[in-house]
């Protein structure tokens, strides 16, 4: 969940950092001294602290923004400091951090309080936090939000549902799946059960030199039955794909149940263009028999279906 | 036997008078996995489908001996599941679960790992050994028991990657699927270590994915192993920052992309294979290079 500057700075203002007063905010984003992010580190499984000194853009246009906390500034320069959860904070990294950004007195001491209020924003489920400081107070923030910790923090109901991508994606988060576009002009889609299905499939129709419009994870609404399959076929339609592949290997006993539930969201809202179904697995031939009997063309290997789509989609 | 599990396995099953977790329990068993109860805070005593229901992991541990936990816990439980199984004893659990908020995954990782204790997940389809114990979803009938290691993030992988070494006429030792989130308790090389050390795995299929350092990490194992690893990495074609149904995958610096990941792997001695779909001729072809090299057949 990605907050907006005004929700960030406030909330980094709750944790006890001064936001911009007057006299900072008159020195512009020109003024800016630097910036300070934490973010996690999930392979050392802490979090990282990083600060660079950055001068003359806003928080949006930031090198070190949101998910890729990774850029140096514009002096070549950066900070980086692992804080192990079991020590938390060090008393240090506030001295260190004021040292590199240029600040003593005040100026220090508003910084500590700022990577202090940053860190226990990231203790209280902020997924990163980034701001832009000007003699240690924040000109400028972003929050982000991790979404799974929602239901211990009823004071995030304000900020609403916050969908994660553009607007042919965010839909389908709503109802349960993911979906990833990499070609909005392209007329192959391709929807699959699991996120290694959909990340091959799409590599491989890509290396097939397919464009690809979506790529779809089912995530868990084939067990849903029809009540979870007609949402993603509705958006799904309104892409009108010129093919659509559908498939899965199910290795719990319900490749059948899967398929009965694709033939019923189709009648529900018909896809246009032609579909192919790939389906392996467990009571897949019971499967592949009913999608055969409602007239999908159907492909029981999953080269052969990536081939197929390829095809069809030139 | 396989890693991770073996003949004495005994597991219980953390949710399990949940619908989800009764359904597991019921599966697990049905493939022949030795469950030996569950356990639900507040409902000790009860039975489900004839397994005794424990109030903590403590009882269930001293009445059963269950050394293994496959977790079904709702996500807001799953930091508590695992510092209760933790603290009795168990030493292999399975987190099934997904959507564990990330600061709770990041502190039951530590903490399991700081004592001893093997987490897979979240986001885990679990693991399975071939004609041994299942603690996955996946029907161990539609695995060829064989001296293959497979290690995935992806649950699908572990399904594909085994499906296509069966058709080419080899079987699999234990699947091992080490979950999508973001923060993970155990790591590819974790498992790679594991299976270096296996005397009934003979060599390993990676698949590696976009995001995170996980494979980067594995890179350091494979150089230093003496079976042949074939490896894939998943997500190439994604565009860059976004998430590719699984937590953890999406692309952020350089290093977490499938290029960066799979020269590093390449470097460290894996034979890199272009999809799933050619990991098993392409163990086939190694297994077969090895042995003319040994001066023996496969």
């Amino acid at each position: 969940m990605l907050l907006d500057d005004a929700e960030s700075t406030a909330l980094l203002a709750g944790k006890g950092a001064l936001p911009a007063d007057a006299a900072t905010r008159a020195l512009g984003d020109a003024g800016a001294d630097g910036t300070l992010a934490i973010s996690l580190d999930r392979d050392r499984r802490g979090h990282v602290v990083r600060l660079a000194r950055i001068a003359g853009a806003g928080i949006a246009g930031s090198r070190i923004a949101g998910a890729r906390i990774d850029g140096a500034g514009i002096d070549g320069s950066r900070l980086a400091h692992f804080v192990e959860p079991a020590t938390a904070l060090p008393g240090f990294l506030a001295r260190r951090a004021a040292q590199y950004l240029g600040y003593s007195g005040e100026a220090a001491q508003l910084s500590a309080r700022a990577l202090a209020a940053s860190y226990a924003l990231v203790l209280d489920d902020a997924f990163s936090v980034e701001a832009r400081l000007c003699q240690g107070r924040i000109t400028g923030a972003r929050v982000v939000l991790d979404a799974t910790a929602r239901f211990r923090h009823p004071e995030w109901a304000p900020y609403g549902e916050r969908l994660e991508g553009t607007a042919e994606e965010a839909p389908f988060r709503r109802i349960g799946a993911v979906a990833c576009v990499p070609d909005p002009g392209a007329k192959i889609v391709a929807v699959l059960s699991g996120a290694g299905l959909m990340m091959t499939t799409l590599d491989m129709l890509t290396a097939r030199g397919a464009r690809v419009r979506c790529v779809i994870d089912m995530q868990g609404l084939p067990l849903q039955g029809v009540e979870g399959m007609a949402p993603i076929f509705e958006l799904v339609g309104r892409m009108k794909p010129a093919v659509t592949l559908i498939g899965g290997r199910f290795m719990a006993p319900v490749a059948h149940d899967f398929a009965a539930a694709v033939i019923a969201a189709n009648r529900k809202a018909p896809l246009t263009g032609q579909v192919i179904t790939w389906l392996a697995g467990n009571r897949a031939e019971d499967g592949q028999i009913l999608f055969a009997e409602a007239g999908f063309r159907r492909v029981d290997d999953y080269p052969a279906a990536i081939a197929a789509t390829v095809s069809a989609g030139a | 036997m396989g890693i991770l599990t073996g003949p004495e396995t005994r597991v219980i099953v953390q949710g399990i008078t949940g619908r989800v977790g009764a359904g597991f329990a019921r599966r697990l068993a049905g493939f022949g996995t030795r469950i030996v109860g569950g356990v639900t805070p507040g409902k000790g005593g009860a039975e489900v489908d004839g397994l005794p229901v424990f109030d903590s992991c403590h009882d269930a541990v001293a009445r059963t001996g269950a050394d293994t936990s496959f977790v079904v816990v709702p996500p807001a439980a799953a930091l508590d599941a695992v510092y209760e199984a933790v603290d009795a004893g168990i030493r292999l659990m399975v987190l099934y679960i997904e959507n564990v908020p990330v600061l709770d995954a990041l502190r039951l990782t530590r903490h399991a790992r700081a004592r001893g204790a093997v987490v897979l997940g979240p986001n885990s389809a679990g693991c399975i050994t071939a004609g041994g114990v299942a603690l996955s979803e996946v029907d161990p009938r539609f695995l060829l028991a064989g001296r293959i290691g497979v290690v995935c993030k992806s649950g699908a992988m572990c399904a594909e990657s085994a499906t296509y070494l069966k058709e080419a006429g080899l079987g699999v030792s234990t699947v091992v699927s080490i979950g999508g989130d973001h923060v993970l308790g155990t790591h590819h090389a974790d498992v790679l270590r594991l299976f270096e050390a296996d005397p009934d795995t003979d060599a390993v299929v990676l698949i590696g994915e976009i995001g995170g350092r996980s494979e980067l990490e594995a890179a350091f194992a494979v150089a230093q192993m003496t079976k042949p690893v074939i490896a894939t990495i998943i997500g190439g074609s994604a565009p860059e920052g976004r998430q590719m149904g699984h937590p953890g995958a999406r692309t952020g610096e350089v290093e977490e992309g499938a290029a960066h990941k799979r020269r590093v792997l390449a470097q460290a001695g894996a034979v890199l294979t272009a999809d799933v779909t050619e990991v098993g001729r392409a163990m086939r072809g190694a297994l077969e290079s090895r042995a003319s090299k040994r001066g023996n057949r496969p």
